[in-house]
């Protein structure tokens, strides 16, 4: 996996090499077999998978906090405006919709007035998506989150798509659960929280990585990735780190796309 | 822990009382709920400064203020760690060298187990919640995870409670979850840079300026990660 598949597939008809890459989110799967492997970096690749696999332009997974509130996990996008439409959620939406349901639910064009939401088709529009669907992330009779995707267009996704779209959110559920020990109940609860927490890290993190290196938060992320990813360690490791000044952001490397100096 | 235990808790403390009451009241049913003998709770505006929010009685009031007075004890030790601090037996050989200065003046008011719960959000370390036995012994797996979740539903009423009014103003899609809000944590770490602090004095900062300027947090965080406020002096 390179560190902007979503940018790389993009001149890739859905469709193409599907086989493929269908087989490497499942590769990495595997991954998440082996001991202390990073539950959010296997999340965010994830949603990157997602957007490369099927006719959607933004993924995210969401789940919920031991208080019930829909929490993003990872994004294919780290941008401020895709994760706000995500946290949106929890007053209405898709998403809310599809965790209290448990059943997959959707909305093919936003313009139309019978689709409920009001306000959250407001923002969703204004961010440039025009449809959403929302999958169920399902544990035996619970539901803990959902796979929530944005289009650029109208309409609705293909069966097919839907189909690997609900695959690919079972593969969500089984990495968080392949945490070891999470396959008791009331260990999946500290679990989730430990992840949910670990984004919080992340995202302070990116704060002080942003204002260090005089870059956007947005292209903030890639720089942590980048340097967990070359040097074998969790992404949550490398915030910590950097929120506990353990590790200078002038050390991480600079990737390409984060040179533009915003002050 | 079940998944919406700490809604439950939530809801259940402010049913009575609302805003910072609610705090108080949850710490009374921690008490009542849990085999522990009283409940106390104390927030920390950085290293060494912790002031006492409640406690259910005179002895739980005892031991934060004494570790306020002291700045040590186990609620200072959940705060500097993040990590519970559970001690079933304070006469246990090691943990008089612990807290030289806490431990006579808690066993002079009869605690014999203590047990601190951190009240965090990320890196961020609010303080810690309080609970003391007058008999040795362990809270048992169960009561210990419930405990847990009372600390989680600590942190929602808190965080709550500091908004209230700020977000009342907010437009009704944009109320919910602004502890779990991202822009939330990425203008802290802006803010942690910009002040040269620590993560959690950034956050309280942050905090007291939405609440100062009486708007809502999410929003003045936009402005941070959008470079439209800075903390610093060199603000325009």
């Amino acid at each position: 996996m390179t560190d902007e598949p979503g940018h790389d597939y993009r001149g890739l008809v859905p469709g193409d090499h599907r086989e493929e890459q269908v087989a490497a989110a499942f590769v990495d799967l595997a991954d998440t077999l082996v001991d202390d492997y990073d539950v959010l970096d296997f999340l965010h690749g994830l949603a990157e998978h997602c957007v490369a696999l099927l006719d959607v332009d933004a993924a995210g997974l969401v789940i919920a906090d031991p208080a019930g509130l829909l929490r993003v996990a990872a994004s294919s996008s780290e941008q401020v405006r895709v994760l706000e439409l995500f946290e949106l959620q929890n007053e209405e939406g898709p998403c809310l919709e599809c965790y209290r349901t448990g059943v997959a639910v959707s909305a093919d064009d936003l313009d139309d007035p019978d689709s409920g939401w009001t306000q959250f088709a407001e923002v969703t529009k204004t961010a440039g998506f025009q449809s959403v669907v929302a999958l169920p992330l399902r544990l035996r009779d619970q539901t803990i989150g959902a796979l929530n995707m944005f289009r650029v267009h109208s309409g609705a996704l293909t069966s097919a798509d839907r189909s690997l779209g609900q695959a690919l959110a079972d593969v969500a559920t089984i990495g968080i659960l392949q945490e070891r020990g999470a396959r008791r109940q009331e260990q999946l609860a500290r679990q989730l929280q430990e992840a949910l927490n670990s984004r919080v890290i992340i995202e302070q993190a990116k704060g002080v990585l942003a204002e260090r290196r005089g870059v956007h938060v947005d292209e903030a992320f890639r720089v942590l990735r980048q340097y967990a990813r070359s040097k074998g360690e969790r992404l949550s490791d490398v915030a910590q780190r950097v929120i506990q000044r353990d590790l200078d952001p002038a050390d991480l490397p600079m990737s390409e796309g984060t040179r533009t100096d915003l002050r | 822990m079940a998944p919406n235990r700490i809604r439950e808790l939530v809801r259940a403390a402010e049913a009575s009382r609302p805003g910072i009451d609610a705090v108080a009241h949850l710490c009374t049913m921690a008490a009542e709920g849990l085999p522990v003998d009283g409940v106390g709770l104390s927030v920390t505006g950085g290293p060494g400064r912790h002031s006492k929010v409640t406690a259910t009685d005179d002895v739980s009031g005892s031991i934060e203020d004494l570790q306020v007075l002291l700045g040590q004890g186990p609620c200072v030790d959940a705060v500097a760690t993040g990590a519970p601090v559970l001690v079933p037996d304070l006469e246990a050989p090691g943990v008089q060298a612990r807290w030289p200065a806490f431990l006579p003046a808690v066993s002079a008011i009869g605690v014999r187990a203590s047990f601190a719960l951190p009240l965090v959000v990320g890196e961020v370390r609010l303080g810690a919640m309080d609970m003391y036995r007058s008999e040795v012994g362990g809270l048992g797996r169960r009561a210990e995870d419930e405990a847990k979740a009372y600390a989680g539903a600590a942190v929602e009423l808190l965080l709550a409670a500091s908004h209230t009014e700020a977000q009342d103003r907010l437009p009704a899609g944009m109320r919910s979850g602004w502890a779990g809000s991202s822009v939330v944590h990425q203008a802290s770490g802006m803010v942690m840079v910009q002040l040269d602090c620590d993560i959690a004095t950034a956050f309280a900062a942050l905090r007291a300026r939405a609440y100062r300027e009486e708007r809502p947090l999410a929003d003045l965080a936009r402005d941070v990660i959008e470079r439209q406020v800075r903390f610093d002096r060199s603000a325009p």
